[in-house]
């Protein structure tokens, strides 16, 4: 910023004036030795500062001075002026104008005594710029006329740079405000997008889980779909024979009624085979029976195993799921291998049976898949036991079993060891999800070529109770 | 009973058998039952069968292999499965590779059963017949090369005969056999 240097002069004595010039510019006067105000001084030479000095003979001169700077888009620092000028307006009103033109003007009055025009001053700059505003008594030294430009000028000049500084500064502070708003506003923007994501993934999260729950009701149904078709198959079949066996007797009783008895009445029975169905029927009826009496069972496993229970859980003995669970799939798991199961006593598990159905299921299914394509006769143990703290369900195969790498991920979700198509990937780590949320752990035990067991802790009611 | 052939039922399930023999009961067949694979294969070796009806999921062997046995036991023996699966691919393919001849589901229509039986019977009546015939054809073929050989001034007699039995043939009477 180019440094400001125009000093106005305002008297309606061109001796004053002159003088001005004289001590300002560094150049002896006439008029100022005249005017015996410094004299004595010694000269300063060039280690003045080149001021550019603007002179009025009146008021109204200078505030034209100042009108026609500003057109010309030049500034004045600061001006002397004399507060007594008869015959046109005087210091004061000077001063007025001056400022209303140009509020920057700094002002040093020049005045005999210490009259009422330095309390009008004081008045007219007002409480805020009372730093604006000098006086210098009459008569003045050159010094004293020097030093007062000096400050007046430096003053106006600090201001200035100041201003911009403090311009520039709230610039600054303006647009990192602005640029925190707006990174602000892209934080704000991305954490909604995250939490869009975040629900998003909730939401794929939940459906996976039910689509892993289906998954399982799927191999379920396939599994029950086998055990429920042999009875139904064999009693359907059976109410056909028994249709056709009372056709027969009503047919026999028909000729008992015709013949009475005789060797037709013989050769009717034998042709009827009459005795067979006499024979057989108890059989065909209690075999029925044992069909129907079947399927019933089979439904209500499956009552019990889907029953959700609303999540709500209960003390249960955990041996009741298992065999629910066990009862559903016994027959074809041991299509596939030996079966073993050991129920020991338990206390009861808070816990929400059907929920707990799902982890047997998965388990026992795994246990299974792990048989396929194994050389050794294929088993599975099913075990429950209560070590005295806790309560512990294991399922054991001696399948393919796994290396410590595959093992350490059992757990994770979509991780999985059946080919594309054929698990979701997901069953251990919903099976884990639930027991952790009983307050159990799960644990797998597993050897490439030996086989895996899989261990369920899950903590007693009682002790539950105690803890909290 | 046993003029209209003879069937092997193999089910793990007695009730199921019990059931597959009243259901057959009346259509003058011999109905032999097993409950295992190899005690399947034991009345195989002894008994000429015609016709093997078997349930597919049997515990201790896989399906597909127990109806490859049977083919090797009985090539003539027309096999049809039972499956109580939901899934029926394996069924499909069976039939598609010529390990059985058809499959039933369970639960099984009465009628569906006896009707299948019945056809696969007569089927199997009328390839052996097929094959008796062709035999005996190749054998006169044979006969008729050795009197043509010894006396070529019969080949029209010969031929004359020859067009009488294609004539024969022919007509629906042969057809039905064919």
């Amino acid at each position: 910023m180019e440094t400001c240097k125009t000093v106005l002069l305002v008297d309606d004595e061109q001796g004053i004036l002159d003088a001005y010039l004289g001590f300002l510019s560094g150049r002896a006067s006439p008029v100022v030795r005249s005017a015996r105000l410094a004299a004595t001084e010694e000269e300063p030479g060039s280690a003045l500062p080149d001021w550019r000095l603007l002179t009025a003979g009146s008021g109204e001169e200078a505030v034209n001075l100042v009108e026609s700077e500003l057109e010309q888009d030049r500034r004045i620092a600061c001006g002397f002026f004399d507060m007594k000028m008869p015959g046109g307006m005087d210091g004061l009103e000077t001063i007025r104008q001056v400022r209303e033109r140009d509020p920057n003007v700094l002002v040093t009055i020049a005045t005999a005594h210490q009259d009422r025009s330095i309390d009008e001053l004081s008045r007219l700059f007002g409480a805020d710029q009372q730093d604006e505003w000098d006086y210098l008594a009459k008569p003045f030294t050159k010094w004293e006329v020097i030093q007062k430009c000096r400050q007046m000028v430096d003053s106006w000049n600090r201001r200035r740079r100041e201003e911009v500084l403090s311009r520039t500064l709230e610039a600054r502070v303006e647009e990192r405000t602005h640029q925190l708003s707006e990174a602000n506003r892209c934080l704000e923007e991305r954490n909604s997008r995250l939490e869009e994501v975040l629900e998003k993934l909730r939401t794929t999260q939940a459906r996976l889980v039910q689509s892993e729950k289906m998954a399982t009701i799927g191999q379920l149904a396939a599994g029950v779909a086998h055990e429920i078709n042999n009875p139904v198959g064999f009693v359907h079949s059976n109410l056909g024979s028994l249709d056709r066996y009372v056709t027969a007797i009503r047919e026999y009783l028909e000729g008992v009624e015709s013949y009475g008895s005789g060797r037709q009445l013989e050769e009717l029975r034998r042709q009827l085979e009459i005795d067979f169905i006499l024979d057989d029927l108890p059989a065909l009826v209690s075999q029925s029976r044992d069909g129907t009496e079947r399927i019933k069972n089979i439904v209500l496993n499956l009552k019990t195993f889907s029953h959700p229970g609303h999540g709500t859980k209960r003390p249960e003995d955990l041996n009741k799921g298992l065999r629910t669970t066990l009862e559903l799939v016994a027959a074809e798991m041991r299509r596939h291998g030996e079966l073993e199961v050991d129920l020991g006593e338990l206390p009861p598990v808070s816990c929400n049976l059907s929920e707990l159905n799902q982890v047997w299921m998965n388990l026992l299914v795994n246990a299974v898949h792990a048989l396929e394509g194994t050389e050794a006769p294929g088993r599975v143990q099913v075990r429950s036991l209560y070590d005295g703290e806790q309560v512990k369900v294991s399922v054991e195969d001696n399948g393919c079993g796994m290396d410590a790498e595959e093992a350490a991920q059992v757990f994770h979700p979509f991780f999985t060891t059946k080919e594309v198509g054929e698990g979701t990937g997901l069953g251990l780590s919903v099976v884990f999800a639930i027991v952790d949320g009983l307050g159990g752990r799960i644990e797998v035990d597993s050897e490439p070529g030996r086989g895996s067991r899989f261990t369920v802790t899950l903590p007693p009611a009682h002790s539950m109770a105690t803890v909290g | 009973m046993s003029q209209h052939g003879t069937v092997l039922l193999v089910d793990d399930e007695p009730h199921v058998l019990a059931a597959l023999r009243r259901c057959l009961l009346g259509d003058g067949l011999r109905i032999l039952v097993a409950e295992r694979p190899d005690q399947a294969r034991e009345i195989l070796e002894r008994e000429d069968v015609d016709l093997v009806l078997s349930d597919f999921d049997m515990p201790g062997e896989d399906g597909l292999t127990f109806l490859r046995s049977v083919g090797e036991l009985r090539p003539d023996a027309l096999r049809v499965m039972l499956s109580g699966r939901a899934d029926l691919q394996v069924a499909f393919e069976a039939v598609n590779d010529g390990l059985a001849y058809r499959f039933l589901t369970k639960p099984w229509e009465e009628v569906e059963v006896r009707l299948l039986i019945r056809r696969a019977l007569e089927h199997r009546t009328d390839r052996l017949r097929v094959r008796e015939l062709s035999l005996l054809v190749e054998r006169q073929a044979a006969v008729f090369a050795q009197i043509l050989a010894r006396h070529p001034d019969c080949r029209e007699l010969l031929e004359s005969v020859l067009e009488s039995q294609e004539a024969e043939l022919a007509s629906p009477v042969g057809a039905s056999v064919g």
